[in-house]
């Protein structure tokens, strides 16, 4: 149980980082890093369907799909958050609310609690597209965390379809990415507001 | 024995014909013959259910049809094959590319494969990675045209819909965790059949909350207020068979999901209403929120988007009336796909012909048009609820039911929404089908074209006049998987 614990302190710790960058490059290293971490998690229950599973979550979530948005992010030339909607010195102040609330929820799941607070968070307040997939990818990342807490008793198929849904959505988002860039030239979220009422 | 080895075909054969799309010609002949198949298979096990009474399982009982999935496949079957006709007929007028076709056919079969995942799964965990497919599946279908407008819808439905449905996997997680009182077999306890005989086993604060992510997340994918945001953007941007498809059919899915935890939840709660009450009063907001946008909208599209969240509010407080109240929420939602299939099938080509969906520079399309002018015309008549159309009777029922359970802020709600949405559309219905006509050329249709629209509009008005008993019964069967009846 002590690496457990380890792992969980080490991503609460990447979370707080998470919330003040601004560079593109280091949000793409911070996720890999999570990724390398929420493989660890299965892998330290040491028999053969966790551990396989916590393989194939390291090359998918560690190395595969960073590698892809870092490429991404280069094709559309996009290296800085800009103008966040709650600034980068604010957010982790907001962080520490973000903690406080989750281990006032449940202190035994106050990790992915935490993660999905902070998913969600930074989904909804970046504006450039790139890191909405990003902070959507941190957000699942956190489900599923509290997933593998909570539910022990999912088949491992099921686990597996959830990994690989969520993992079509976000192949989906980096296409559309593209799509969008090619038409607009640009992937600020927030000047695509030309649909009202 | 040979329905249960026929239940997985209707998840595999739109798979293996989208497959095919990528490498023949004519991909949209080739999609509606697909379509037609499945369907067609569809059928044949919605018959054999509903006349042997027994519920089919297969693949090791994660996939069953019950009355309730019975139910919502009948819908489909209807509004589906008739969207895949329409394809065909407003494709062929549109400037895409083959390849941007047989791009078409292939996200819409794995699309129809991943609706028919959500119907047939037996399986907590299954139905939401059906629902999360139709996402994936659909995002490229707003954007056929590749405008900017269609991109940005594309992009909001994605974003608000994945976070959306993901919440319902933390509301599944949840339920998940709630079962940890059950001594069990670990494979089959999630499944909806396993879960409803032991639904009193479960720690019910942590289904409590379970519920509320589950309704958001469901409730995001099927537009109820104030969850409702990717819907007007995208039915109005996508190809109008897309909206049709979106409108009569997929945002149903939300709530065919919603309706399957309701009764775990309430037995669990001992009938508490705790479910009930939420629903009800969600769907209440969701008709007031969207008559206000209803009465000041100029687009045709939007307008009817906006008319989705209103009758989906409709069909959640008919559910959260419980007992009659889910039947008629059942036969409301019926009126509503085919209604609204009519509307966008008419809008789709009214937009085409006049090049906008601006309401202002839409006039006398009775005379410009006649076979889609009516369309449109039936169309928003009843979707208001106008007197010999279906809406009028399902909506009838409800304030009967409403009154009879002295529901009184329902009812109010209810009168209040729809009579807003009565003026609101029915002033833009008057002017946009008569007066001088003012642009679009002037055609009188296909023999096709006629027959889809006629086809639609017997049913719409036969079933405001002639309620079949064997299609009553159905209704009550399906509500009372709902209800928890046996």
């Amino acid at each position: 149980m002590q690496f457990a614990q380890i792992i969980m302190i080490l991503l609460i710790f990447l979370n707080f980082w998470i919330l003040g960058v601004s560079r593109i490059r280091s949000y793409i290293k911070i996720l890999s890093y999570q990724g390398v971490l929420i493989g660890l998690i299965p892998i330290l229950r040491l028999n053969l369907e966790m551990v396989t599973l916590g393989i194939i979550v390291l090359l998918l979530k560690a190395i595969i799909f960073p590698r892809l948005l870092l490429r991404m992010s280069k094709k559309i030339k996009a290296t800085k958050e800009e103008k966040p909607y709650i600034s980068l010195a604010l957010a982790p102040l907001l962080g520490a609310l973000f903690l406080l609330i989750a281990s006032r929820i449940s202190y035994e799941l106050m990790t992915p609690i935490f993660i999905i607070i902070v998913g969600f968070f930074l989904t909804i307040t970046r504006r450039k597209a790139i890191n909405q997939i990003i902070s959507f990818m941190i957000f699942e990342n956190g489900i599923f965390i509290l997933g593998f807490t909570m539910a022990a008793h999912f088949p491992i198929i099921v686990e597996m379809a959830i990994l690989l849904d969520v993992l079509a959505a976000v192949s989906v988002m980096v296409l559309s990415l593209d799509k969008i860039n090619q038409t607009f030239t640009h992937t600020d979220v927030d000047k695509l507001d030309s649909l009202k009422g | 024995m040979h329905a249960s080895i026929l239940l997985p075909l209707l998840i595999i054969i739109p798979v293996f014909f989208a497959l095919l799309a990528k490498w023949i010609s004519r991909t949209l002949e080739w999609m509606l013959i697909g379509v037609t198949l499945t369907l067609g298979i569809a059928f044949f096990l919605t018959f054999t259910m509903v006349s042997t009474n027994q519920v089919i399982y297969s693949f090791s009982r994660w996939l069953f049809l019950d009355h309730l999935s019975a139910y919502y496949l009948f819908m489909m079957i209807l509004v589906f094959w008739m969207s895949s006709l329409y394809s065909l007929i407003y494709f062929k007028k549109s400037d895409l590319s083959a390849s941007s076709l047989s791009t078409f056919s292939m996200l819409w079969l794995l699309s129809m494969s991943a609706v028919m995942l959500v119907l047939l799964s037996n399986h907590v965990v299954l139905i939401w990675v059906g629902l999360e497919a139709t996402t994936v599946f659909t995002t490229f279908l707003i954007a056929l045209h590749q405008s900017k407008k269609s991109l940005e819808a594309m992009w909001k439905y994605l974003i608000i819909c994945s976070l959306g449905v993901a919440f319902a996997l933390i509301g599944t997680i949840l339920l998940a965790a709630s079962t940890h009182g059950l001594d069990h077999n670990m494979e089959n306890v999630l499944l909806w059949t396993n879960l409803k005989t032991h639904a009193t086993l479960l720690d019910t604060s942590l289904l409590k909350i379970a519920f509320i992510f589950i309704f958001v997340g469901y409730g995001t994918k099927s537009g109820l207020a104030p969850m409702h945001t990717w819907l007007p953007d995208a039915h109005s941007q996508a190809p109008s068979p897309v909206s049709a498809f979106f409108s009569g059919f997929m945002i149903n899915t939300g709530i065919y999901c919603i309706a399957r935890f309701i009764p775990i939840i309430e037995a669990a709660t001992k009938h508490s209403g705790f479910a009930l009450q939420f629903v009800g009063i969600m769907g209440a907001i969701s008709i007031m929120l969207a008559a206000i946008f209803i009465f000041f909208q100029t687009d045709l599209k939007r307008l009817l988007a906006y008319s989705s969240v209103e009758h989906m509010g409709i069909i959640a407080l008919g559910l959260g009336l419980g007992g009659v109240g889910t039947s008629v929420a059942l036969f409301h939602s019926l009126n509503h796909s085919v209604c609204k299939t009519l509307s966008f099938f008419s809008a789709g080509r009214i937009g085409q012909i006049y090049e906008t969906h601006d309401m202002k520079s839409i006039s006398s399309t009775i005379n410009v048009n006649p076979v889609w002018g009516v369309g449109l015309l039936v169309g928003l008549l009843a979707l208001i609820g106008m007197a010999p159309f279906s809406i009028f009777m399902s909506e009838l029922q409800l304030i009967k039911v409403a009154v009879g359970t002295r529901s009184w802020l329902y009812l109010v709600v209810f009168l209040v929404g729809t009579s807003i949405v009565f003026i609101g559309i029915l002033r833009q219905a008057i002017g946009m089908s008569f007066g001088k006509i003012k642009g679009g050329t002037v055609e009188i249709g296909k023999p096709v074209e006629y027959i889809l629209v006629i086809l639609l509009v017997i049913i719409i008005a036969g079933l405001g006049v002639f309620m079949p008993e064997s299609l009553w019964g159905f209704i009550l069967k399906a509500a009372s998987v709902v209800n928890g009846v046996k």
